[in-house]
């Protein structure tokens, strides 16, 4: 990694802000779609202000919609931040017209690299980021490679200098489409070149899962089959698909949520302590449970899934429209708005806990977290009668939108019965810390300039998920029964609740 | 000062008066009784830290009170105030001022007017800390380094934060003589689990990150074995030709970092101060002005010398008509780029962000140990300890 070359300085020792990135140019493709605007400038401009980029950061925007420098300028220029140091971020942001299904683009566009690397110092290192459809990623990487842009150019020194290429998400549509993109992406460039990136993975919480499970001693003990009952991992949203509808019509709550976001979060509840956090051990342990996920035949999926789609209801008092009487929805449509599924993981430290995955939109509340229930005590000891049962202990990782840990126990109450309270031992980011977390993007694009892949997806895990969600698609595509509903700003269909109240377990409240 | 004064000295929010010597009985009721008041909520306690500030006169309390407002926002936890008055007589008085963060207590603002030197002080104290958190003491001026009473305290914190530039000086000697029973401090074989900072080092934090900025770049930093001279600049209040200690601080850490060999010990040149090492020298240069906020603190950093026969110069500088922007400056080999004049608006490191920061320091820093070492050496203060 080239973090070693930064910390080869020696005047940064004992300074924490060690990873600042080298210079280097970010060439977004697509770049006047909302994510540039939206999500990679203003993080890119923060990390400068920051100084966690180097000052000679130069960023090159392509699309096919004609702009002058001056002109992609202000149209990306974020809402916050300082402008003395918008004037100086800005000076280093560029523009260029081209059709990426074009060579004269890419001779173009090499020129333009040469010439950014000559006035502003960025030395041949170079982020390419494909913020475009997964189909035109093997176009673009092809003319790429043939204008010789996937390697650093001849005047940069090899040893030292760097091409990384970013594939934003979704990565492919099916198994078919995500083995076959891996196939074409890898033909033209090595997956070490690669990061394809899933922005749930560069939030503060998501990263302190691991930070929960490895640097603390007195969980990893009971953090098994022996004293885990099961787990339950959610993402309810009480928005609708809003202006997202005619995408969202195409994906459904599986692909949109299950397929990446969800499992992303069960891989690193699941995964053997990495080796080091350094190399790219933690995405080796995270393919290792995707490996492990049990592939259900499609005579299995209707007992281990739910689906449903929201109907009319109320949120926050207001009514709102089913899904199905949404704007840019098919008045037939079958894609679900909700999906909840029963994972198992055969492996020896998980074999037999169900690992319960939900999503929906239009639920209660909107809420992310993930539920670790433990197994009850053996022994009743405490309670009115004989053969009471005790709640289980469960421990919460909050994701959002308060972001937190919380463990739930017994306790006593004072008197002179033997009865218990259940209590909750509660930690609060926001109340804890005084430093905000930085925004996902930030961190990510921040952690692909220093070289770090460990908070982005490797190819063999993204087509191990899509073999475990591949055969619920089908079954549940082959499957002409009507599609269950529920209220929109409820907990979610009554199907969800009695497939867990059969297991004798219960969701936890929205 | 009056009761009200110092009132106002420490408190934004409504206080009580509570009895000194009774205060963990007071605290332990005030928390059943927020558990009675809020029944509903989880009966959970924010606290992260200990923080114990001493202030020699009420005149070096002056601006605490928004300090330790926001502080006790940002960071849940105890902080106990004790402000030294000789003009007051009578017995200690105290104030409290709770916080609270969604519900839950989060900290207790404690203010301890003193009539006179702190004998009592570490009996009182010690029995208000929360178990198993760091406690972390801050003197805001000069402290009584060598009184019994106060190596007590050092002896029950984790870390002593003191301001040994808080003063300045009108001579070498002077600015440095505040290091001498400081060293003596962490050399003591008795403190070593204790940590300790220096404000006047503490707040060069930012200075050394943008110096090491310039370095970043691995072709860069061939430069570093090619620099010849080093002209470091600081704020100073009209007429004063020494430097400030934060300067001499950042010089320490520059030479000591870069492995520099002292051959001149800093003496005075025409316009400002001299050292000098086997193959550079450092000039050491002082810019007025009256705003209290900016003396001490440096003004610019150049490194100059030669590389292939063309020299070079780089150079981090606070820009003199806006304080709040950085300049950076390259000129030379591998220094065409776009970091040339590259401007950045910083918001200016203030007492709030200097206390939170050591809050979450947990343990000794050997590259400020090492460099108040390498700066006594240069100042010819060793050599005359020896002797």
């Amino acid at each position: 990694m080239t973090t070693s070359t930064i910390e080869s300085n020696p005047l940064r020792e004992g300074l924490s802000s060690a990873r600042m990135a080298e210079p280097c140019t970010i060439v977004i493709f697509g770049a006047s779609g909302d994510l540039t605007e939206r999500m990679l400038i203003p993080s890119l401009f923060a990390l400068s202000e920051q100084r966690l980029v180097a000052p000679e950061l130069s960023v090159l925007g392509i699309s096919r919609r004609p702009f002058s420098d001056t002109e992609f300028r202000a149209k990306v220029k974020p809402d916050s931040g300082n402008a003395t140091n918008w004037d100086t971020f800005s000076r280093g942001v560029f523009y260029m017209s081209g059709d990426h299904h074009q060579e004269e683009t890419y001779q173009r566009l090499k020129a333009r690299l040469e010439e950014i690397d000559h006035n502003r110092g960025t030395q041949g290192n170079r982020l390419f980021y494909l913020a475009v459809a997964p189909d035109d990623f093997p176009t673009i990487l092809g003319f790429l490679s043939q204008q010789g842009l996937l390697d650093p150019p001849a005047y940069a020194d090899p040893e030292e200098n760097w091409v990384r290429v970013i594939l934003e998400k979704p990565f492919g549509i099916d198994l078919a489409s995500a083995t076959k993109l891996n196939k074409d992406i890898l033909r033209l460039v090595p997956e070490s070149k690669i990061y394809r990136i899933d922005h749930y993975l560069g939030k503060e919480t998501v990263q302190n899962i691991l930070a929960f499970r490895f640097a603390n001693t007195i969980f990893e003990p009971v953090w098994n089959r022996r004293y885990i009952d099961h787990v339950q991992i959610t993402a309810a949203e009480s928005l609708g698909v809003e202006e997202r509808a005619g995408y969202y019509d195409h994906f459904g709550a599986l692909k949109d949520m299950v397929q990446n976001h969800l499992l992303q979060l069960l891989a690193l509840v699941a995964m053997e302590p990495p080796a080091s956090a350094l190399d790219d051990s933690v995405r080796d342990e995270k393919s290792k449970v995707f490996k492990a996920l049990r592939i259900y035949k499609p005579e299995e999926v209707a007992a281990n899934t739910v689906r449903a789609q929201y109907g009319p209801g109320f949120i926050d008092g207001k009514p709102v429209p089913g899904y199905l009487q949404e704007k840019n929805v098919s008045p037939e449509s079958r894609t679900e708005t909700y999906a909840a599924v029963r994972f198992f993981l055969d492996n020896w430290r998980w074999q037999g806990v169900p690992f319960y995955l939900r999503t929906g939109k239009r639920l209660a509340r909107k809420v992310t977290e993930i539920a670790v229930v433990f197994k009850p005590a053996p022994l009743m000891l405490f309670g009115a009668n004989e053969g009471d049962k005790l709640d289980p202990n469960v421990l919460v990782l909050r994701i959002g939108p308060e972001e937190g840990i919380s463990i739930r126990f017994g306790t006593k109450i004072p008197g002179m019965t033997r009865r218990l309270r259940w209590v909750n031992m509660d930690f609060d980011y926001g109340t804890s810390f005084a430093t905000p977390s930085p925004p996902a993007y930030a961190r990510l694009l921040h952690d692909c300039m220093i070289g770090d892949p460990t908070l982005y997806n490797r190819g063999d895990a993204v087509e191990l998920a899509w073999h475990s969600t591949q055969p619920i698609l089908d079954a549940w595509a082959a499957d002409k029964s009507p599609i269950p509903t529920y209220e929109a700003g409820r907990e979610g269909p009554r199907q969800a609740e009695t497939w867990m109240e059969d297991e004798g377990r219960y969701w936890r409240k929205l | 000062m009056s009761g009200e004064e110092f009132r106002k000295l420490l408190f934004l929010k409504d206080t009580v008066e509570v009895d000194p010597h009774k205060l963990p009985g007071t605290l332990a009721r005030l928390y059943k009784q927020h558990q009675k008041e809020h029944p509903d909520s989880y009966q959970a306690r924010l606290c992260t830290h200990n923080l114990l500030i001493l202030c020699g006169s009420p005149a070096e309390a002056r601006g605490l009170d928004r300090d330790l407002d926001e502080l006790m926002q940002h960071y849940p936890g105890r902080t106990v105030v004790v402000v030294f008055d000789r003009e007051h007589s009578g017995p200690v008085t105290g104030l409290l001022c709770q916080y609270t963060r969604k519900e839950h207590p989060a900290g207790e603002l404690i203010g301890l007017h003193f009539p006179d030197d702190g004998k009592p002080l570490p009996s009182m104290v010690a029995p208000l800390w929360q178990d198993g958190l760091p406690m972390v003491t801050i003197w805001r001026g000069q402290p009584p380094y060598e009184a019994s009473w106060f190596l007590a305290l050092v002896e029950n914190c984790t870390r002593l934060v003191v301001n040994s530039g808080i003063e300045g000086g009108q001579s070498m000697q002077e600015v440095i003589a505040p290091l001498i029973p400081l060293r003596k401090l962490i050399r003591d074989p008795y403190l070593a689990s204790q940590a300790f900072t220096d404000v006047s080092w503490a707040r060069l934090y930012v200075w050394r990150d943008w110096i090491a900025g310039l370095f970043d770049r691995p072709d860069r930093r061939k430069l570093l074995d090619l620099v010849e001279t080093v002209e470091l600049e600081g704020w100073s209040l009209p007429g004063d030709t020494v430097p400030h200690l934060s300067v001499l601080y950042l010089a320490a850490w520059l030479s000591h970092q870069l492995r520099w060999r002292l051959t001149q010990v800093l003496h005075p040149v025409p316009g400002g101060y001299e050292v000098s090492f086997e193959k550079v020298s450092m000039r050491f240069y002082t810019r007025s002005t009256d705003d209290e906020e900016l003396l001490g603190r440096p003004v610019r950093v150049s490194l100059r010398g030669h590389c292939q026969d063309q020299s070079f110069r780089l150079s981090v500088e606070r820009d003199s008509n806006n304080s709040s922007t950085l300049v950076l400056g390259a000129t030379g080999p591998a220094c065409a780029s776009g970091a040339s004049g590259h401007r950045l608006h910083l918001e200016r490191l203030n007492n709030l962000t200097l206390m939170g920061q050591e809050l979450e320091t947990d343990r000794r820093d050997a590259l400020f140990e090492k460099s108040l070492e390498t700066l006594l050496e240069m100042s010819g203060s060793l050599q005359l300890e020896a002797v």
